[in-house]
């Protein structure tokens, strides 16, 4: 089987590194590398450490939280769930109560960011310290250099023609049919800055919003940029990018049920990730169905709904709402089940475990 | 928080109006609210779901019960699976286990690696790969190791058992915690004129029981879901049309086995499900291919032990209720829609009921986003089990009567078709997060049912086949070693009796 990826940059070596790695021996990977990649900053999710741990590539620095005008969202877990409830049940109980902190005072990512410090994840569940998690900030040029030496140490080609292919990767953004997303997403994403291992971001960088109708057309699959558009630079856009070449590696779209599968979840996964983003700085006059229930949910009863291919977890939900000013009416009932008096002891022991923790990590 | 819900009322008893009202009272402790269930001696209950599927170990977790306990009292055996008899062509049999089959290799899932292997003569039956399945067909039983690494920690298990006793037992529960229980037979039900929410039922003999919340387990009828609030129905009997049952316990005649079974028979299918002191039977039939008279002489006459009573006859219209919980009632088990028990799924549906309500627990002033959502996981469940149970149905080869001939032409849903079509393809099972089946699952059925993909993975090429074969030799091995080691299903049964006594 041949497969030729047209592209460049971290969208098309990263699909080269994984498809190579995992189809070695099977499948010919060849690169025909277009423009020279564009050279700025890109952002990962914990999760992908996963896939470079996979690869053996070491890159970045940490990045504990982002920040997109409203309050930090920190990676990790904020509190613990207690009772089998999430946490942020028992911080707006005790917020009504007259408790003034806010959520992220039980986040040891965000205190550690806040006191300049860093730490790894542990491994002990016991240990306060197993609640971090970080994301990375990448340099785009280095990073794709370091993907690049990994597909072509499995045995990807770069070409400078298009040879005959059994699949055809687009991680250049060649036209096509597009669903346009631009009255949720006016603008996308801009990096502005790094301030304790915490990004913040402005909402003014130009974009098309939208998607590829179909991932998969004929035998050319897009990917990345090409194949949506919407302005996630504060993860969303690269975790979009991983699962999707991940999904290409479990779920080759050669075969016409093969790619109505494709198709079906990769729509599934960019429309979960464009959710977020137009919840973070998009318009929320009339959002889409799914985003319309997640807020209306969350709005209710601090419920987060998580769908098929959701891109992040469930605490990035809470933090976004709170940070975009969607503030549960109330709170699970079942919450009340602790006294309150116990429950806000129970909260400022921990808040305190948490500062102790933070105070004794180590300056980044 | 305002408008705290103060009284829960739970219109029937039986498996789900127990198992709701134990869940209920084990998970408000601490809440001032008063939970109250009304049950009539004089309606029978249905009793049908007597096997379970691995996630009732969850809620008796939740509950706290002592498993050797709870055994004795509900006369209980164990499962590890469903052994379907006669589903793909006439003398065929398959195991749906609790557990996966094999493990992936090189990143590429297992049976991946066996299509190719069977392909190329270098395999067994997938059965052979599969601990519990093993286990199950020798008649043996452990519980799961709790080492990650041992293969004897690659399975789960459920358990069989008498559903009227598990309410009995449930009920004891119940009213330990406060549970209050009413006798009698509702003739009213009373409604606010401004919204229809139900206010409260009144007992023929005039005795008044309010509430805010009510639950209604009333069974098919639907008492206040349907009859009160009218919820409707959607009606699914255009793809499971199979519309009675007919039960019977008999005697048992060898030692109960770990495996529930289920065999088709020429106008539907029977049940048999092994209990400590009886084997529970039943035939599920539809009725414009076979009379009532007639399924009960065939599920007699098949029987492998003396019958304990005349058969008992069922009947039901599968699909679901329109709104599962509608204004301030919530219906739960026969009450919210019907799906035959092919798979056990009754009581695993009246659990994800029960857990559903207590995540998205309401306030007196019922937010009609509380109802939206749960009406939302609940549709999600029952139509992926739906699909799930049709695949039996379509995928049959038996051609020897008109029933299996109609099941094998007869349209299935859209969102089946598209899961067969890429199974077909490549071997590949349709991934989705909520729902109770998974790859395990329907990879037995469509194995078992002679559904043959055209293809494999590609990226299974990147094994050489004689590293693919030597793993899946050693695996096979291993899973005899395991079984080969492994106590009777009965002797364990024994041993955990004993260890209780002596304790």
């Amino acid at each position: 089987m041949k497969i030729l990826i047209v592209g460049t940059g971290v969208d098309a070596w990263m699909t080269a590194a994984v498809l190579a790695t995992a189809a070695r021996g099977v499948a010919e990977i060849a690169v025909q590398e277009t423009a020279p990649p564009a050279e700025d900053q890109r952002i990962a999710l914990p999760a992908l450490r996963g896939l470079h741990a996979r690869l053996g590539i070491e890159v970045g620095t940490p990045l504990l939280a982002l920040r997109h005008g409203g309050a930090v969202e920190p990676f990790g877990d904020t509190g613990a769930a207690l009772e089998g409830l999430s946490f942020h049940h028992y911080w707006l109980r005790a917020r009504a109560d007259g408790e003034p902190a806010p959520l992220e005072a039980w986040s040891l990512t965000a205190q550690a960011a806040a006191r300049g410090r860093f730490a790894a994840r542990s491994a002990d569940p016991r240990s306060p310290l197993s609640t971090l998690d970080h994301g990375l900030l990448l340099d785009a040029v280095a990073y794709a250099q370091t993907l690049k030496a990994v597909a072509l140490k499995a045995g990807a080609e770069v070409v400078d023609h298009r040879p005959d292919a059994d699949l055809v990767v687009d991680a250049a953004g060649e036209p096509g049919d597009w669903i346009d997303w631009s009255a949720w997403l006016p603008g996308g994403a801009r990096l502005t800055g790094v301030e304790s291992r915490v990004a913040t971001f402005a909402h003014d960088t130009p974009l098309k919003a939208g998607r590829r109708a179909r991932a998969v057309t004929g035998n050319v699959v897009a990917v990345g940029g090409a194949l949506a558009q919407i302005g996630a630079a504060d993860g969303g856009d690269l975790h979009l990018l991983q699962t999707t070449v991940s999904r290409l590696a479990a779920l080759l779209p050669t075969g016409p049920a093969a790619v109505a599968e494709f198709n079906r979840l990769t729509a599934l996964a960019v429309e979960r990730a464009r959710d977020m983003a137009i919840l973070r700085w998009g318009v929320l006059d009339a959002p889409p169905e799914e985003l319309a229930w997640k807020i209306e949910q969350f709005q209710s009863r601090g419920r987060v709904v998580m769908y098929d291919e959701e891109t992040w977890p469930e605490g990035a939900w809470t933090h976004a709402m709170l940070a975009r000013g969607v503030v549960p009416k109330r709170w699970d009932p079942l919450v009340e089940r602790t006294p309150l008096g116990a429950m806000r002891e129970m909260l400022g022991r921990m808040k305190a475990v948490i500062e102790r923790t933070a105070e004794a990590m180590p300056h980044a | 928080m305002t408008n705290p819900i103060r009284k829960i009322v739970i219109v029937g008893g039986g498996t789900a109006g127990w198992m709701t009202a134990a869940g209920l009272s084990a998970v408000l402790k601490g809440l001032p609210v008063e939970i109250a269930l009304v049950e009539s001696a004089e309606i029978g209950t249905v009793g049908v779901g007597e096997a379970t599927v691995p996630h009732i170990r969850n809620y008796n977790a939740r509950l706290g019960l002592d498993e050797a306990d709870f055994m004795r009292k509900t006369q209980a055996t164990y499962k590890l699976g469903i052994e379907f008899r006669d589903w793909g062509r006439k003398g065929e049999a398959y195991v749906h286990p609790f557990g996966a089959f094999g493990h992936p290799i090189g990143g590429v899932p297992f049976h991946q690696h066996w299509l190719r292997a069977k392909a190329r003569g270098e395999a067994d039956a997938i059965t052979a790969y599969s601990l519990p399945i093993m286990a199950g067909f020798a008649g043996k039983f452990v519980p799961p190791s709790p080492d990650p690494r041992s293969l004897g920690s690659t399975f789960n298990y459920a358990y069989q058992f008498d559903a009227a006793l598990y309410a009995l037992y449930l009920r004891a529960y119940g009213e330990a915690r406060g549970v209050t229980r009413t006798e009698g037979k509702i003739a009213s039900v009373q409604q606010r004129s401004e919204d229809g929410f139900v206010t409260g039922v009144t007992l023929e003999d005039g005795r008044q029981i309010k509430g805010d919340l009510f639950i209604d387990c009333s069974g098919f009828r639907g008492l206040l879901i349907e009859q009160a609030l009218k919820a409707g129905y959607e009606d699914w009997t255009r793809w499971l049309p199979c519309d009675r049952a007919a039960a019977v316990p008999c005697e048992a005649v060898e030692p109960a086995t770990p495996l529930t079974r289920a065999t088709s028979d020429q106008c539907g299918w029977r049940w048999r499900i092994p209990l400590q002191h009886r084997v529970g039977n039943g035939y599920v039939y539809c009725s414009s291919y076979i009379s009532d008279d007639e399924a009960a002489r065939v599920l007699v006459d098949k029987l492998d032990g003396k019958p304990q009573q005349d058969p008992r006859f069922l009947r039901f219209v599968t699909g679901r209720r329109k709104k599962q919980w509608c204004k301030n009632v919530v219906a739960i088990g026969l009450a919210s829609g019907f799906l035959e028990p092919l798979e056990s799924t009754s009581i695993h549906l009246i659990q994800v009921a029960i857990s559903t309500l207590l995540e998205l627990f309401p306030h007196r002033g019922f937010d009609p986003a509380d109802q939206d959502e749960y009406n939302r996981v609940m549709d999600l469940e029952f139509e992926r089990i739906r699909d799930f149970l049709v695949l039996h149905y379509h995928a049959n080869q038996r051609g020897d009567s008109a029933f299996w001939r109609d099941r094998a032409a007869a349209p299935i849903p859209g969102s089946l078709a598209a899961k067969m079509a890429l199974w077909r393809e490549r071997g590949v099972v349709a991934a989705y997060k909520d729902g109770f089946f998974k790859e395990p699952s329907w990879l037995a059925v469509y194995l078992g049912q002679n559904i043959t993909p055209e293809g494999w993975d590609p990226l299974v090429e990147a094994i050489a086949p004689a590293e693919s074969a030597r793993v899946l030799a050693e695996l096979k091995a291993a899973v005899a070693r395991t079984v080969e080691a492994m106590p009777g299903h009965e002797d364990y049964l024994r041993s955990v009796a004993d260890a209780r006594m002596s304790a």
